[in-house]
């Protein structure tokens, strides 16, 4: 009998380890847009740890912390028993080594709004909720659609500012530089091959943007409106947004990139 | 050259380069203005209040580095010192970024941190000065490491957003000091005023403490003296722009090629070829990838490293 027990206890456990989206993975989220989508795709219940910033939706606060976006403590990682682990860049220091250790490392690093959409559905594949990442897919892929048949304008010339202090905005080939093509914008330091580069004020006056956008943290946005008014003139334009939807490329996407064009709407561009 | 032997025309030939340094950083940045005419009331705005106070914010850093370094290489007697080598660039930085952590959206809050913070390194170094001039070295770059090894420890637990102040902070930024540009050359020119007086006995001091003494230098108050006018103008210079490298270090070396080194002529060469150096520097930093911008700090040595060895070379 003890040994029938044993027998199918065995043949269970080959069977998990040979397929193991039969016995649901054990998940490391590795960044907010992981965390989020995994969410959105209702395979919370899969993810073990993750890392600071992993701060939506309020549940995944509760979430053991192994590391931050720039180190992941492989003992802490390794003694929540992952099989998986989802990460952003596969040169984070102690990602190597969880893979050395037998943990399958899914990069996921998505720099366009299309890339969004598919790294949902690739998410759902690792995961073993595909059909939620795909109904997730198709309701996005909607909101796109229906928000780009939205914009009436043409091609209008945009600051990001990225920082204030020192003045950081969006190169060419950023995630937010494809936000802002996607909804009608032109992101006038686009022709730079720079990730975040510095500029300085006298570039942008010569860039004439006719809007400024702001993400609303870490800063006074009234000074920086004053800033900007001063610069580029009464009739300038600013918005803010929140960072947090546009800057990670989860599912929350569409929401930022809709508030930011009802903003544009109302400003009769 | 004759210049090291009169000083007001070498004050005269330094402040027309200077001019002329300043003439042209001011025509050239996004797109050329002629400073003499601009065109229209936007050009007149750039060049006097984003153009000229950062030109002059730098001329001001660069000189006060450039003497900073000159004292700090009399008074350890070492000709690698420069004005970070006693930590008060790390203690300066340790106040910065804990400032930034404090009042995560304050510059100001910045500022009187890292100057906070200079002071503190700066008390630190003071309470060893009764020490030898080896000694007084050795334990400069020791607090160095260790005023590092607090910042390593600061940068681990800073939320990556504020990372990118602290970064630019810490490779020089000119852009954005909230010290009033008039404030530093005032700063700038009680330190050359400073330089020039003490520069007799300076030269003294190069003969050796016993020497020096004999020929009537009380050398104890002169190396306090000098000790604290160092730091303090470091301090103002971390300030104002984070930490600058290079030029406090290559800056007095290459007046000393060029002028010998009779201190009247290198403080006063120094002063003005410092900020005339980082002029150039931070000039080239603001257009070379325009409308992108390097961090100052690279363009120092990439500048001052070819000058430096160039009259080395030629000198042997």
């Amino acid at each position: 009998m003890g040994y029938c027990v044993r027998k199918a206890w065995f043949i269970v456990c080959f069977f998990c380890s040979v397929f193991p989206a039969f016995a649901g993975e054990r998940i490391l989220a590795l960044a907010p847009h992981v965390c989020e989508t995994l969410y959105a795709i209702g395979a919370e219940k899969d993810i073990v740890g993750a890392v600071s910033y992993c701060d939506y939706p309020k549940a995944a606060l509760k979430l053991p912390r192994i590391g931050a976006y720039n180190r992941i403590n492989v003992e802490a990682a390794i003694a929540l028993r992952p099989t998986v682990a989802i990460v952003l860049n596969i040169k984070t220091p102690g990602v190597s080594k969880l893979r050395q250790l037998g943990v399958k490392i899914v990069p996921s690093y998505p720099v366009t709004v299309d890339e969004v959409l598919q790294n949902v559905q690739m998410l759902g594949r690792v995961t073993g909720h595909e059909q939620q990442a795909n109904a997730l897919v198709s309701d996005l892929q909607k909101r796109l659609d229906k928000l780009t048949s939205r914009i009436s304008y043409k091609e209008i010339p945009v600051f990001y500012e990225i920082w204030s202090d020192p003045l950081l905005t969006a190169g060419n080939n950023t995630f937010i530089h494809d936000v802002l093509r996607r909804i009608g914008l032109r992101n006038v330091f686009g022709s730079l091959a720079l990730e975040a580069p510095r500029i300085n004020v006298e570039s942008v006056i010569a860039a004439q943007p006719k809007l400024v956008i702001i993400p609303s943290e870490n800063r006074d946005v009234s000074k920086r409106v004053i800033f900007w008014k001063k610069w580029l003139g009464e009739d300038i334009h600013i918005i803010t947004v929140n960072p947090d939807l546009v800057h990670r490329p989860g599912p929350r996407l569409l929401d930022g990139m809709t508030d930011l064009l009802n903003q544009l709407e109302g400003l009769k561009l | 050259m004759k210049l090291q032997k009169n000083e007001l025309l070498l004050i005269a030939a330094f402040v027309g380069i200077a001019m002329f340094v300043i003439f042209i950083a001011l025509g050239v940045g996004e797109h050329w203005i002629n400073p003499l005419n601009p065109s229209s009331d936007m050009e007149v705005l750039i060049l006097w209040e984003i153009r000229l106070p950062r030109i002059l914010t730098a001329f001001a850093v660069g000189g006060m580095l450039a003497l900073a370094g000159a004292w700090f290489q009399v008074l350890l007697g070492n000709p690698l010192a420069e004005p970070y080598v006693l930590g008060v660039a790390g203690s300066a930085a340790v106040g910065a970024v804990s400032a930034m952590m404090l009042f995560p959206d304050s510059t100001l809050a910045m500022s009187m941190g890292a100057f906070i913070g200079a002071w503190v390194g700066i008390a630190a170094v003071l309470s060893f000065s009764f020490l030898g001039a080896t000694r007084l070295l050795l334990a400069g770059v020791v607090l160095a490491a260790f005023w590092g090894a607090i910042l390593m420890l600061l940068m681990a637990l800073l939320p990556e957003r504020s990372l990118m102040l602290a970064y630019a902070w810490m490779m020089g930024d000119l852009s954005s000091s909230s010290l009033p540009v008039w404030s530093l050359l005032l700063v700038w020119l009680l330190a050359l005023m400073c330089g020039v007086f003490l520069s007799l006995s300076l030269d003294k001091l190069l003969l050796g403490e016993r020497h020096a003494e004999a020929l009537g230098v009380h050398v104890q108050r002169l190396r306090l003296i000098l000790l604290f006018l160092a730091s303090a103008v470091t301090a103002i210079a971390v300030t104002a722009a984070g930490t600058i490298g290079f030029v406090g270090l290559v800056v007095p070396h290459l007046m000393r090629l060029l002028f010998g080194s009779l201190h009247k002529a290198v403080l006063i060469s120094s002063a003005f070829g410092g900020g005339i150096l980082l002029i150039m520097a931070d000039t080239t930093a603001r257009t070379i990838i325009s409308p992108a911008e390097l961090p100052v700090g690279v363009l120092t040595a990439m500048i001052g490293v070819p000058i430096f060895l160039y009259l080395l070379l030629r000198r042997a």
